[in-house]
């Protein structure tokens, strides 16, 4: 299944939609769009995962380095609209309590 | 019992998945344990693909099984895969990132492993001769495995 990435920007902050199965075999695109965004000029990046089914650890460790790389620029790393299934995963890892993780509805 | 022989390629795996749903067919598994079988499953042989054929491709042989359910009142399904990779002698490789080390450091390496291990009730590997062989056990409570 392809990855749809798509980028809104809303004044400092960036919002990334993601749409599609995130894989070994996509998660190079998402690596590929979510880098350039973590500039100093960015206050925050959230990416919206409602549209995503399922998601395995190539996805987990882009997400992950999205991580660091907030730390290093400064920015605040926001993870939307979790699947059950997607959250669970990120649960399995031990993962749900170091990243910021807001519900569908927040 | 299911027996597959997949060439190692990225496709392969849809195949190793349609397998692992074949073994659950009329089976009532919620979502989410549905999702970490084909996590594991996904995970195992991306490891398998990447780190034992190096991309190149290769034999996988695969088969899954239910155990006899228990007198705790569990059902076991069985995974079985077995490569013919270079055996790999160094358990530490086959061992995912701790947790623990995570919250403080965030990394992306071992992460696969990782789910391997806590999505499973046993997680096993033996080094053969001539490769390697895998033993996934799922556990389901008895009612979760009535259609």
């Amino acid at each position: 299944m392809s990855l749809k990435i798509k980028v809104n920007s809303e004044h400092q902050n960036r919002v990334v939609e993601v749409v599609g199965d995130v894989t070994i075999m996509t998660s190079p695109d998402l690596r590929a769009e979510l880098k350039p965004l973590f500039t100093s000029e960015i206050a925050q990046i959230e990416v919206k995962l409602e549209g995503v089914g399922f998601m395995d650890s190539s996805g987990i460790a882009t997400l992950v380095e999205g991580l660091q790389w907030s730390k290093s620029s400064g920015n605040r790393f926001v993870l939307s609209g979790l699947s059950p299934t997607v959250r669970d995963v990120f649960e399995l890892a031990k993962l749900d309590t170091i990243f910021d993780i807001v519900d569908n509805n927040a | 019992m299911i027996r597959l022989h997949l060439h190692g390629c990225k496709e392969g795996l849809q195949a190793l998945q349609a397998m692992a749903d074949e073994a659950c067919e009329g089976v009532c598994l919620d979502e989410i344990q549905h999702n970490r079988l084909i996590l594991v499953v996904d995970e195992l042989f991306a490891n398998i693909h990447e780190h034992g054929y190096n991309n190149a491709g290769g034999d996988i042989e695969c088969e899954a099984q239910w155990l006899p359910c228990a007198e705790d009142m569990h059902c076991r399904l069985e995974i079985m895969l077995r490569d013919f990779a270079p055996p790999i002698q160094d358990v530490s490789k086959c061992k995912g990132v701790n947790p623990e080390t995570l919250k403080d450091n965030p990394v992306a390496g071992g992460l696969g492993m990782l789910l391997i291990e806590a999505a499973t009730e046993t997680f096993e590997h033996t080094p053969l001769a001539d490769g390697n062989q895998w033993r996934l056990v799922f556990l389901f409570k008895q009612k979760e495995v009535q259609a």
